[in-house]
């Protein structure tokens, strides 16, 4: 677990695998970097081994191997932990404390020294809009409540980096926002914050850099406009569909491909349009134009894979050429919700993947 | 700082949860009921004076009331109410401590602080005796001051109770913290650690059973070796030439029957001592067998012991009579140990061969009975107190490593 120190990585991960007994292998060689000062979204399906590593991380769960460091010191020391805050997925706190006893415990154990305590519960308190509650017991707390204390107990030590496993669950819209500002606060103090979350949007709101993780394993992980980079595309949308318009379409476009190959896709069959009737499905067709860009129609917009706009002028010419009415013309970066789909998507058979870690093979276990 | 808080949240835990008060409650009736035990000028009175019991040896404060009072807490109150009443009631309470702790997302939020495993084990486990400390403290002290206003004895023996009984709790604690840790089962820590306790109960009873049995084999081999020496000297005597005076004073035996006598006597003696053998043997190998676990009733035993050893009477000499006797001017119905007086028996044969009266017959089972009772709880008594505890928290700190090398090693 020795790796050369590295000052402005909070979190660097190399190699790390765990396999929990039954041979079930949660994490298959999983390396991450987490800078210093940084949102870092932690995304994947359930059992893609997120909250395994989150744990790994907070010297919960023993991992069969691992490489890296932690703030600069060995994954699994315990007194590293005191710059570190951390909220656990479904949190549970004893229901016969009120807010500041909880919040008074969970410092105390984090080293908190008790002259900084109580001035820095009725901060957090505040922070999270709970200064209300504070003497109340947990017992009697709604499980958005028992979020917030949960927010405000991970920063009780004034960490360095807290990791959030599902901060925003059962929180509502208000306190989301609430926690999100404290996160960006964080980054601003120049703290670094991992999240873990289902919640993609929000994901997308606050992360500077994300990791998709599927099966124990990193599918994709960078910043988001690295990430979406190939995913680019102008999308063009024409007026509602009508029985004419797929093959108006279909001959503004063939022009531009080239002759022998149909461009996109087989043309609709003329004694059944699909968009004769309300409601019913227009098959998506899929082709390459002639500059070599990929493209793709289902009836009301056609999406051409590019961000190079010089193509686009000859489409919009040819598509008006055949009376094709057209809405509007813009370009779109595919979002979070779209590589999370992709990169959890079987490149076989284009469905997600199976939900949960994978089965160690007998061979793999040796 | 780590320490104290997790012993200050042991102690919130405690003290909100009902059973906590409910065996408080009871605790500090025990001790009314206790405490209004008192005296007049008649004997003894319960319920603060309300109902007469009127025996005139427990009269005006007497001695006999200080060892009834002191005797009913060591040989009664503890064996009884705190190791078996309240410690069912405590291991209720505890059970759920460990189960409860290691649930989903209670422990993953200490785990995270920079604490380690072993202590947040070892802390989580002494806090959960703060259940017992807490209410054997105010029902030991309560004891003490019933016993110190009462009667005007300040014994602080009677305080052993408390070191006694959560020793006591702490053997069966922590085998419910094994079990606890183990299968994070409430319902499974609990009925594990009655069966170990069940178990527990019948090793230590099978031990003082065969201890009885081979005491009294012991005191019938003891009696036959002075029955056969004390015909041994009546042949000797029947066969030697006597003086006229012993002529007048001695019984004339056959010595043919003597010698048949005799040789009965020995074959008795012979099988009794295979039994003293075989008893001794299995004594031998459970008391071992007991080496090696904790010594519950030993334990709680120890309490009476101290108590006892200041006081004038026994609970069971008040109890059988001998207090009564004594007060009442008569002479023990003991003379000395059975084994002596068969002595003086054995020197008048014949008269073995005389029906012995059904009065007779009781009287010697009772001696019998007292001497075997006496050399059981002389062997106890002499049973080291730093072996007992000792060997008993050696076996909770083995049951305490593998508990904690579970919770230390498991992936939560």
């Amino acid at each position: 677990m020795t790796t050369a120190p590295t000052p402005d990585l909070a979190i660097n991960l190399a190699n790390v695998e765990k396999t929990y007994k039954g041979k079930v292998r949660a994490l298959r060689g999983v390396s991450m970097r987490v800078h210093r000062g940084e949102i870092f979204g932690l995304l994947g399906p359930n059992g893609a081994g997120k909250s395994t590593l989150v744990k790994i991380l907070m010297t919960i769960v023993r991992p069969t191997k691992c490489e890296g460091a932690l703030l600069g010191a060995p994954i699994g020391q315990k007194d590293t932990l005191a710059r570190v805050g951390y909220l656990p997925e479904h949190l549970r706190f004893p229901g016969y404390l009120t807010g500041e006893q909880t919040l008074d415990y969970m410092a105390a154990l984090a080293k908190v020294p008790s002259k900084v305590r109580k001035k820095r519960a009725e901060e957090m308190l505040e922070l999270v809009g709970m200064t209300a509650w504070r003497k109340k017991k947990i017992g009697s707390y709604s499980k958005g409540m028992k979020q917030r204390l949960g927010i405000a107990q991970s920063l009780m030590n004034d960490p360095d980096i807290v990791l959030l496993d599902e901060p925003t669950d059962g929180v509502d819209p208000v306190g989301r926002r609430d926690i999100r500002n404290v996160m960006v606060e964080m980054k601003e103090r120049g703290k670094s914050v991992l999240i873990n979350s289902h919640l993609l949007g929000e994901v997308e709101m606050v992360c500077d850099r994300v990791s998709i993780l599927v099966q124990g394993q990193v599918a994709a992980q960078g910043t988001l406009d690295e990430l979406t980079d190939g995913g680019r595309r102008y999308e063009i949308e024409i007026e509602p569909a009508t029985e004419q318009t797929p093959q108006k379409l279909f001959e503004g476009v063939a022009a531009l491909t080239q002759a022998e190959r149909p461009p996109i896709a087989p043309p609709p069959p003329s004694n059944a349009p699909p968009t004769k009737r309300p409601g019913a499905v227009i098959p998506v067709w899929r082709g390459e134009l002639t500059t070599g860009e990929a493209a793709e129609f289902d009836g009301r917009t056609l999406r051409i894979n590019t961000m190079d706009a010089k193509p686009i002028q000859s489409i919009i010419d040819a598509l008006r050429q055949r009376g094709v009415v057209i809405r509007s013309l813009r370009p779109v970066r595919p979002s979070l919700e779209d590589l999370f789909i992709e990169a959890v998507a079987d490149p076989e058979t284009g469905k997600a993947r199976a939900v949960g870690a994978s089965q160690s093979s007998k061979k793999e276990a040796k | 700082m780590q320490t104290i808080a997790l012993l200050t949240d042991s102690f919130r835990m405690m003290v909100a949860r009902r059973m906590f008060w409910v065996t408080l409650g009871i605790n500090v009736l025990v001790v009314l009921v206790y405490g209004s035990i008192g005296t007049n000028d008649e004997g003894l009175t319960m319920l603060f004076g309300l109902f007469d019991i009127g025996i005139p040896m427990f009269a005006n404060d007497s001695p006999v009331y200080d060892s009834l009072m002191q005797g009913i807490f060591s040989g009664m109150l503890v064996p009884v109410w705190l190791a078996w009443i309240a410690t069912i009631l405590a291991l209720i309470s505890t059970t759920s401590v460990f189960p409860d702790f290691q649930e989903e997302g209670a422990i993953d939020v200490v785990l995270s602080k920079p604490i380690s495993r072993w202590k947040i084990f070892f802390v989580k486990y002494l806090g959960s005796l703060v259940f017992v400390l807490l209410q054997v403290a105010i029902f030991c002290i309560g004891v003490f001051l019933v016993v110190g206003m009462r009667v005007g004895d300040w014994n602080w023996t009677i305080l052993a109770g408390i070191p006694i009984v959560l020793l006591f709790y702490s053997y069966l604690y922590s085998f419910n913290t094994l079990i606890g840790v183990f299968t994070r089962s409430s319902i499974a820590a609990l009925l594990f650690t009655i069966l170990f306790w069940f178990m527990l109960f019948l090793v230590n009873s099978a031990e003082n059973t065969l201890n009885v049995f081979r005491s009294q084999s012991e005191i019938s081999v003891q009696q036959f070796d002075q029955r056969i020496a004390a015909a041994e000297t009546r042949l000797e005597r029947t066969e030697r030439p006597q003086s006229l005076l012993e002529l007048g004073t001695t019984s004339f035996n056959d010595p043919e029957s003597l010698r048949r006598r005799i040789d009965s006597l020995q074959e008795q003696r012979a099988s009794e001592q295979k039994t003293y053998e075989a008893f001794s043997r299995w004594h031998g190998a459970i008391r071992t067998s007991l080496a090696v676990l904790p010594k519950t009733r030993e334990t709680i035993g120890l309490l009476d012991r101290w108590v006892r050893s200041d006081l004038p009477y026994t609970l069971t000499e008040i109890f059988e009579g001998d207090a009564q006797r004594e007060f009442d001017g008569v002479a023990p119905s003991t003379p000395g140990p059975v084994t002596s007086q068969i002595e003086e028996d054995a020197l008048d044969l014949d008269e073995t061969e005389e029906p012995i009266s059904r009065m007779e017959q009781l009287e010697s089972n009772d001696q019998l009975h007292r001497e075997v009772t006496d050399r059981v709880q002389e062997d106890y008594d002499n049973r080291s107190p730093w072996f007992v505890i000792g060997t008993s928290l050696g076996f909770e700190a083995v049951i305490l490593l593998i508990g904690g090398w579970i919770f230390v090693r498991r992936d939560y």
